[in-house]
């Protein structure tokens, strides 16, 4: 069963793998191959050697066939043992160069040659634990027996311990609860994990090939030293494994989720956009209702005009209509044209107060009474096309301000802050307007979507803006509560000028 | 009405205080005849019963495992053949009782090798530590060789069998049923070597072990074990391989055949014959060769090298004999 939990997460990495395609799941995978390979050299010592009853023996090897199988499996105690060194003395590398890599503390980002500094260590362990090579160091200096062992298992337990207080500090530091919520995801499978090895990596596994040596210290931990365990610490080490294993499984699976989610809905709208295409056309058709409509209005004037005693201000209605017509028509048909056309960016580093300029003044023009606080550093750089950037925050301001007006907070201000985030430098467009409900977070982004008057939104802007972020090799997030306001985060990497 | 009620009181009474009497011990095994000849009929004589006692059986590969998993805390009382015992003269473990003199192990050479001087350069499985060990080492020194002229492989039990049929290897030193497996299963496999072969020099001994701390805190439990094993010893040796074959065979889930056919493999003392043996002194005569082999062998490291009676309870057997 605990073989199984571990296939399961072993799947489940290479899934992630083969979706994502980065470092850290590269080691996600390492970390579960590792506990792979440790747990079947531990069940082969187990089937070979015996010590344990026939329900528990079922219970390791789903039969006693299996279990007979495997104990007469051609294979040499130090290979048994290198077996379970290997997956023993790597586990803790892949843990603690994922935490380094997820990790933002600044000592750790300056010195970059962490991650290859902490190879040394496990190496060094995996040459000298080589059966052969153990043996000739401890017969020739018997008191080495005792120092490998000790420092050993030390570092290991240095390395998850560095890894988990690393990997929560860094949870912790997460202000963006959408992100926060992510990487609690990966800290909860990365402990439950560790929770497992940590479980059986107390013996030494050079006691599989040094076993009979008279003078070896026998540590007694938890695994494949201790024989028979008694019915209440058997039942224990197994809800134990089951629960790290379920939580690293259920983690896991919702990392995952939340991978093929981010990619579904790339993939959503990258088929939205075609719709939007095929939107374009159609939205061109419904122009024409309306230029229709725009003939009655002439056909009006016309009429009066040709009567022996025009109305002029009945004349001047229909042409201040007709105007007002044309100006939304082109307004619309710009803003459609620059969402659907296929367009470049040239991203440069511009700092935060350039960004704010431009964004502020294209909001004024649409809303000069419009109350807006800003606290965007100046000192901070982004790698950006500063216009379409700044069209994007201007997307996200117009929908703040009005969701302030429609909750009636005419006096509260809609606010742009930034801030410093792990990687990123995040712009925040916080409103306190009605929220939006959770159904309806996913489907804003989607082109043509509005909860407004669609006479005056066409439900372009939040495309538009995310398509713009991501077009700055950023992310746009949103969390809201309902009743309280809403905040857009628009996450860029960081720059240094 | 009365009458009767009190006699069923008593009798509820007496049945709890023998229920609560019982008491189980957690028993190490190896899956051969040897380890299990003596307790399988205590348990079906009813010899143990007898004694308030009661086994749960575990099955273990080898001797040193026995050791560890008693070290571990979870087993009571264990059989160990003639390699573990140098655990026990290392103070590791101490000695209750002889179980037998085996004639179990033996050193097997594979298609082409048929005598101890054809290994030199081959590959050669054994388990370290245990009587595989002793019998190959033994072996290569009556030719003066030593353990450098053959390419030694290390392995479990099970692993040599599975080595020495797929030809993964030349030779091999293993025990009771594995070697006879082999040597039924490779008819080019030549017995090279047994424990006959070195009678004149050493003896290979089965015993009972607990751990020091054990002996000292549960003189009373070994005591009455004993005697239930010597009980059993009794009837087993007295011509009764058949019976003893069914009781090893449903414990072992092997065949009868395979059990009977390790009938041979030691001399069956009776419990009779090493209880007069420990008061007479053969029993600590035998010890006490097996112990000067393995100084001789250099795997004894304590120093000064212990007196027999540290490690073995000669007293005890004498008790339980009685």
């Amino acid at each position: 069963m605990l073989f199984l939990l571990i296939g399961l997460m072993l799947a489940a990495s290479v899934c992630v793998l083969c979706l994502r395609k980065n470092r850290e799941s590269l080691f996600l995978l390492g970390m579960c191959s590792s506990v792979m390979v440790q747990f079947a050299g531990i069940l082969i010592f187990i089937a070979k050697k015996g010590g344990y009853t026939q329900d528990i023996l079922r219970f390791l090897f789903f039969s006693l066939d299996m279990k007979s199988r495997v104990q007469y499996m051609y294979v040499t105690l130090g290979q048994i043992g290198y077996m379970i060194a290997i997956g023993r003395y790597l586990f803790p590398l892949f843990l603690l160069e994922t935490a380094l890599s997820y990790s933002m503390a600044p000592p750790v980002r300056r010195h970059p040659r962490l991650k290859l500094y902490a190879v040394i260590l496990p190496a060094v362990t995996l040459i000298v634990y080589i059966p052969a090579v153990f043996r000739a160091l401890t017969d020739a200096v018997p008191a080495l027996h005792n120092v490998i062992v000790q420092t050993a298992y030390l570092w290991i337990l240095a390395y998850v311990g560095v890894s988990m207080l690393l990997l929560v500090q860094e949870a912790l530091a997460i202000t963006i609860r959408v992100c926060r919520r992510q990487f609690i995801c990966v800290v909860v499978l990365l402990a439950a994990l560790s929770g497992l090895y940590l479980l059986y990596c107390g013996q030494d596994p050079a006691q599989v090939y040094r076993f009979y040596s008279y003078d070896y210290i026998w540590n007694k931990g938890l695994g494949y030293l201790q024989y028979a365990p008694s019915m209440g610490g058997y039942v224990t080490l197994v809800v134990v494994s089951v629960i790290c294993g379920g939580l690293g499984i259920g983690s896991l699976l919702r990392y995952t989720q939340n991978t093929l989610m981010d990619d579904r809905e790339d993939m959503g709208l990258e088929r939205k956009f075609d719709v939007a295409r095929t939107g374009a056309s159609v939205f061109v058709h419904s122009i024409k209702n309306q230029l229709l409509a725009n003939r009655v209005l002439e056909k009006h004037i016309m009429q009066e005009l040709d009567s022996e005693a025009p109305d002029l201000s009945r004349v001047r209605a229909c042409v201040a209509q007709l105007h007002e017509n044309n100006e939304l028509l082109l307004s619309r048909s710009e803003e459609l044209y620059r969402t659907v056309k296929s367009k470049s960016v040239r991203l440069t580093p511009v700092s935060l107060a350039d960004v704010e300029a431009t964004t502020l003044r294209r909001f004024a023009r649409k809303y000069p009474d419009a109350l807006c606080q800003t606290s965007l550093d100046p000192q901070l750089y982004v790698l950006a096309d500063v216009n379409y950037l700044s069209d994007a925050l201007y997307n996200l301001l117009t929908n703040g301000w009005e969701a302030n007006l429609s909750a009636g907070h005419a006096d509260r201000p809609v606010r742009l802050i930034s801030r410093q985030e792990r990687l990123y430098t995040v712009l925040e467009v916080r409103d306190e307007g009605v929220g939006i409900a959770r159904s309806e977070q996913r489907k804003i982004f989607e082109p043509f979507y509005s909860s407004k008057n669609s006479n005056y939104s066409w439900g372009m802007g939040l495309y538009h803006a995310r398509m713009i972020v991501k077009a700055h090799l950023g992310q746009l997030r949103v969390e809201s509560t309902p009743g309280r306001g809403t905040s857009f985060f628009v996450m860029l990497p960081r720059c240094e000028p | 009405m009365k009458k009767l009620l009190s006699i069923v009181l008593a009798l509820a009474l007496l049945c709890l205080c023998g229920i609560a009497a019982a008491e189980t011990l957690n028993v190490a095994y190896m899956p051969n005849y040897g380890s299990l000849w003596a307790i399988e009929t205590a348990i079906h004589q009813g010899y143990l019963a007898e004694e308030g006692l009661e086994v749960n059986l575990v099955e273990f590969a080898d001797g040193p495992t026995i050791i560890a998993a008693m070290e571990s805390g979870s087993i009571d009382i264990g059989y160990i053949g003639q390699g573990a015992h140098k655990l026990c003269i290392n103070g590791r473990a101490t000695i209750f009782a002889l179980s037998h003199v085996s004639n179990g192990d033996a050193l097997i050479g594979g298609k082409g090798i048929t005598t101890v001087e054809d290994l030199k350069g081959k590959k050669v499985a054994y388990s370290s530590g245990s009587s595989s060990e002793d019998i190959l080492v033994n072996s290569l020194t009556k030719y003066g060789m030593t353990m450098d002229d053959i390419q030694a492989y290390d392995m479990d039990a099970s692993a040599i069998v599975t080595a020495m049929l797929s030809g993964g290897v030349d030779a091999c030193a293993t025990w009771s049923p594995n070697s006879l497996k082999i040597l039924e299963e490779m008819p080019d496999a030549t017995k090279l070597t047994d424990n006959m072969t070195f009678a004149d020099t050493s003896v290979s001994l089965a015993s009972w072990i607990c751990m020091p701390k054990y002996a000292e805190t549960n003189r009373d439990t070994l005591v009455r074990f004993t005697r239930a094993l010597f009980k059993g010893m009794d009837y087993a040796a007295d011509d009764h391989y058949d019976e003893v074959s069914t009781w090893v065979s449903a414990q072992t889930a092997t065949d009868y055949d395979s059990v009977y056919n390790q009938r041979g493999d030691a001399e069956w003392l009776t419990g009779k014959e090493v209880a007069e043996g420990a008061a007479d002194g053969t029993v600590e005569g035998y010890y006490r060769l097996q112990r000067d082999t393995f100084v001789a062998n250099g795997a004894v490291e304590k120093d000064p090298v212990p007196e027999v009676s540290e490690y073995v309870m000669l007293d005890l057997m004498v008790e339980a004999g009685k």
